[in-house]
């Protein structure tokens, strides 16, 4: 039997054994022997502690708290996390978050403040302005090709075909572009990519924009003060600030994305993983991470840079709709530890695996703003963001290193109907 | 893909609502994948490959597959078709690329374990009926316990190395090796006595 046919037999194994195999590679993993080899020694273990902490004191869940200032209901939250388009029920249970040290867990800050604000985001649907767009182009394209050492190509402004509605921009005589540039009705945008030259590197003014993942989150903006001088240059704006946001996927995938962006432009910076305001992003992908990898070459090339713009202002596209009372931390935990908090898995089948976690004696605890996702066919709605406390709780560790946490979310807003609202998802989820 | 690019919060789609998307022709579905599936299709994609302008092609082909197959298809688990989609279109490049040069991928070492019954031998023969080996295949599958299918998967279907097998499963190499042996000498038993030549 010949190799291509092996492969093209394999093409059609049963649909069913792939689905298996995507499925249970997660359960799989927790079935190793190391764990089995321990479980008979943690349950005799278990039931010891059991039978001494009966002994001493049975410690009493805290009571659900209730408010009468309520704008939204629980079953109104459900709708914050994509579970309500899937089956029916959003969950109560955890995202799992993946990283190697705590320092990349970008905990966002605990405001002490009395009330929040809660936020929507506007559409903003500017028409389609072409003269604009030129004279867009015609402002940055002249100093990014300088400073990429490269002649501009000629290239033609035509409407969009694939991804949205708007204009962008081709290159005629160009079989790899250099880059792309879009004006959608509410930004304005340049992507540069590293695909342009042979070494697959972006250079500016003959410096390669890369980092040392292996350096701290300052080490890496210090090192990068030159690629933002040029970039803030060649954009014509004057970013002060620089988030360094890292992604981990599950096990073996990762992303590095670096924002330049003004901070003060949004209070909703403070509070978001990505900046809502204009910013230029350095992103920096990878799909492999092996320890020996990063002991040996931990230099990331840039993939892409990204220059975004609003065609409004920031007023305009997040504008404030109300403030509400700022739920206490010791309140949310009291709807933690009786379990009404959010996950934001979006697989039920996953869901219904997933181990229950503790989180009494959480680890961290961080405040996020998450907006409503709408899911219809014309999605440029409206959408509200609400904070939520966002804890985290270790749960183990990866094969490569990496730290497991349990992320939950429970609103920092008051909100209604709780009990009836998690006694319906037991029912829901089994349980 | 990098063009769906936002700066405003975002959460994936759950895999019903990216399928109904595809099933109403609308076009933020490819978007919707690519946000929630780049990563994981990526590095299957690589380990049959290796060269990343291959790969991102291999990725758009795997998009443009998809597109044309949902609908009519409906898949039960997206995830799941994404993958046998952008296997599919890899193979087909890998097979084309071979044909000039030897491929530095993980499939190339899984494909060489299996020498024993499988040649070099250029293109499939006109008359060879690659469902009905597939067919052969799954029924080899199903007669494997779980964890058996699990290891078969992950080297043969989507080149995962070895060593990544042995970390998942947190045993040692040695042992992914013995496993991967004792299926392929029931393979070959398996596929002789369908009356395949090898």
């Amino acid at each position: 039997m010949k190799k291509q046919e092996w492969n093209e037999g394999l093409n059609h194994l049963d649909p069913a054994l792939v689905e298996e195999y995507v499925l249970q590679k997660e359960s799989l993993k927790k079935r190793s022997k190391k764990k089995k080899k321990w479980l008979p020694i943690a349950s005799v273990a278990a039931c010891l502690l059991l039978i001494v902490g009966v002994s001493f004191v049975i410690p009493k869940t805290p009571s659900v708290p209730t408010w009468s200032n309520a704008l939204y209901t629980a079953e109104a939250i459900e709708g914050f996390f994509p579970e309500y388009f899937s089956d029916g029920v959003a969950t109560n249970s955890y995202t799992k978050v993946y990283f190697p040290d705590d320092q990349f867990l970008h905990l966002n800050p605990l405001t002490e403040q009395k009330y929040l604000p809660l936020y929507q985001r506007n559409v903003l649907s500017f028409e389609e302005d072409e003269e604009a767009f030129r004279e867009f182009l015609d402002t940055i394209l002249p100093k990014l090709f300088a400073s990429l050492e490269i002649s501009i190509p000629r290239y033609e402004i035509e409407r969009y075909k694939f991804y949205q509605d708007g204009l962008t921009i081709t290159f005629p005589e160009l079989d790899s572009p250099y880059m792309s540039a879009a004006q959608t009705d509410r930004r304005y945008s340049i992507y540069l990519f590293h695909t342009y030259s042979e070494n697959r590197e972006i250079t500016l003014d003959g410096e390669i924009v890369q980092i040392d993942q292996r350096l701290s989150d300052q080490e890496i903006i210090a090192s990068l003060s030159s690629v933002r001088e040029k970039l803030c240059n060649v954009f014509g704006e004057s970013f002060p600030d620089t988030k360094i946001i890292r992604r981990y996927y599950e096990y073996d995938a990762e992303g590095i994305t670096i924002y330049f962006y003004d901070k003060s432009a949004h209070p909703l910076n403070e509070f978001q993983a990505n900046p809502v305001s204009d910013s230029i992003s350095l992103e920096f992908y990878y799909d492999e991470t092996s320890e020996d990898d990063i002991e040996t070459d931990g230099i990331r090339k840039a993939s892409n840079i990204i220059y975004s713009r609003s065609r409004g202002t920031m007023a305009q596209e997040y504008s404030m709709i109300t403030a509400t009372e700022r739920i206490s931390l010791e309140e949310a935990e009291a709807l933690l530890y009786n379990g009404y908090v959010f996950g934001g898995h979006s697989c039920p089948l996953c869901m219904a695996e997933q181990e229950k976690v503790d989180f009494e004696g959480y680890d961290f605890v961080s405040m996020e703003y998450l907006f409503r996702y709408y899911y219809n066919t014309d999605r440029e709605v409206p959408s509200t963001g609400i904070p939520f406390y966002a804890f985290y709780k270790k749960i183990g560790t990866a094969p490569n290193g990496n730290l497991i946490y349990a992320k939950t979310y429970v609103p920092a807003i008051p909100v209604s109907g709780y009990t009836e609202y998690f006694e319906k998802q037991k029912e829901n989820h089994g349980k | 893909m990098e063009l769906q690019k936002q700066t405003s919060p975002r959460t994936p789609l759950p895999d019903e609502a990216i399928v109904t998307l595809y099933w109403n022709r609308d076009e933020t579905a490819i978007e919707e994948t690519d946000f929630k599936y780049k990563n994981y299709l990526f590095s299957v994609i690589r380990n049959l490959l290796n060269d990343p302008m291959d790969c991102e092609e291999c990725l758009n082909d795997t998009y443009l597959g998809t597109w044309n197959a949902i609908p009519p298809t409906k898949p039960a688990v997206l995830k799941a078709f994404l993958t046998t989609v952008a296997r599919r279109a890899a193979i087909k490049r890998y097979h084309k690329a071979r044909k000039k040069t030897a491929i530095p991928s993980e499939l190339t070492v899984s494909l060489s374990e299996l020498e024993e019954f499988l040649s070099d031998g250029g293109e499939a023969e006109p008359d060879f009926d690659a469902a009905a080996l597939g067919k052969v295949i799954s029924e080899f599958l199903y007669s494997l316990d779980k964890r058996k299918r699990y290891i078969f998967m992950s080297r043969y279907y989507v080149a995962v190395s070895i060593e990544k097998i042995a970390r998942e499963l947190k045993v040692s190499r040695s042992t992914v090796n013995k496993e991967l042996a004792a299926i392929r000498k029931s393979l070959k038993a398996k596929l002789e006595s369908e009356g395949y030549r090898l």
